[in-house]
């Protein structure tokens, strides 16, 4: 009983806390953001992210240069924003519906990541 | 007075660099211009993608300093424009039909994010010009040297002398293809799947008569 309580007690711990998983990733803060600006901002409900998808998807995604992201990413209405921490670095992100993503710290670090078949097979709310 | 010579344009400002990489066949009409950003902070990367094989690209780039290099022929169909949006639904237009197929294929079941927008995208294709945007079959593109910065969302301002030649540049390709500046003339984020901001801060500079 008492090692059943325990679990129970680690687990809404855990509901609580950074994910750290992923490639050393840890998900500090998220935020839906919805850009009402845009006509078919209403698709936006079926966008759902969680603090592991996000780890995941920084461990999956390809770092392109801005030309490739320039040519290849589609800047839906909907995304997710927040912080994570890698390697003791603390940088902002935002991921967009169907796959593209911004990473960057404010200084050196301004990436661009798109999210092609075996990362979006592996993240299918984000498709 | 600018002309042209076999879709390249002859002017003393004009610089014509072409990169065979980014031409896609015949551009049979002209009927507007969209205007774009780099997203780096020199055209070094630019040329050297579409010297190393890039497709997508557009007819000119203004680097910092404000020099126009011809990239690809004005005959000849550039990928410069990609996912469309859907105008009459931006623009508040739509027939109560038309918005039930828009609405269709953007919430179309079991399809991803980027394929509804393609299928929409690719639906608007089939809409003659100007009752959907511009395209790459029927557009020129100019992109413009400047860096995106995510945390504000925005594009670094083009500096003067990239305003100055836009205005330059932008004033001969109306002349040449009868184009109205106030109304064929489009910021790229404004009419595709990109960020909202890009191409903006050149059009109001055009349109309003910002500082060049």
């Amino acid at each position: 009983m008492k090692a059943l309580g325990l679990v129970l007690l680690s687990a809404a711990l855990a509901a609580c806390v950074p994910v750290r998983g992923n490639g050393g990733i840890e998900v500090v803060s998220l935020q839906r953001q919805v850009d009402a600006t845009r006509a078919d901002a209403d698709i936006c409900s079926a966008l759902t992210l969680s603090r592991a998808d996000v780890a995941r998807y920084f461990t999956l995604a390809e770092v392109v240069d801005p030309a490739t992201f320039d040519a290849e990413a589609i800047i839906m209405p909907c995304s997710y924003r927040g912080t994570l921490r890698r390697a003791g670095q603390l940088y902002h992100w935002e991921i967009f519906a169907g796959g593209a993503a911004y990473l960057y710290d404010g200084g050196e670090t301004n990436q661009r990541y798109l999210c092609r078949e075996s990362c979006l097979a592996a993240l299918p709310n984000l498709r | 007075m600018a002309t042209l010579d076999k879709g390249k344009l002859v002017d003393p400002a004009i610089e014509v660099k072409l990169y065979a990489s980014i031409e896609h066949g015949s551009l049979d009409a002209v009927h507007a211009i969209v205007l774009h950003r780099t997203d780096s902070s020199t055209a070094t990367s630019t040329l050297e993608a579409y010297a190393g094989g890039k497709q997508t690209g557009a007819h000119f780039l203004i680097d910092k300093a404000g020099k126009i290099c011809q990239t690809a022929r004005v005959d000849q169909v550039c990928w410069h424009v990609g996912v469309l949006q859907a105008r009459c639904q931006v623009e508040h237009g739509c027939d109560p039909q038309e918005l039930k197929t828009i609405a269709s294929l953007m919430h179309a079941k079991g399809v991803g994010f980027g394929t509804r927008a393609k299928n929409l995208s690719r639906h608007e294709l089939g809409k003659p010009y100007p009752s959907r945007y511009p395209s790459n079959q029927d557009s020129l593109g100019i992109e413009v040297v400047g860096t995106f910065q995510p945390a504000q969302k925005a594009f670094e301002a083009p500096t003067p002398e990239q305003l100055k030649s836009l205005k330059y540049l932008v004033d001969i390709l109306v002349g040449l293809f009868g184009l109205n500046l106030l109304g064929d003339v489009y910021a790229h984020g404004a009419i595709a799947r990109k960020e909202v901001t890009e191409g903006a801060q050149l059009l109001q500079a055009l349109t309003a008569g910002g500082k060049p």
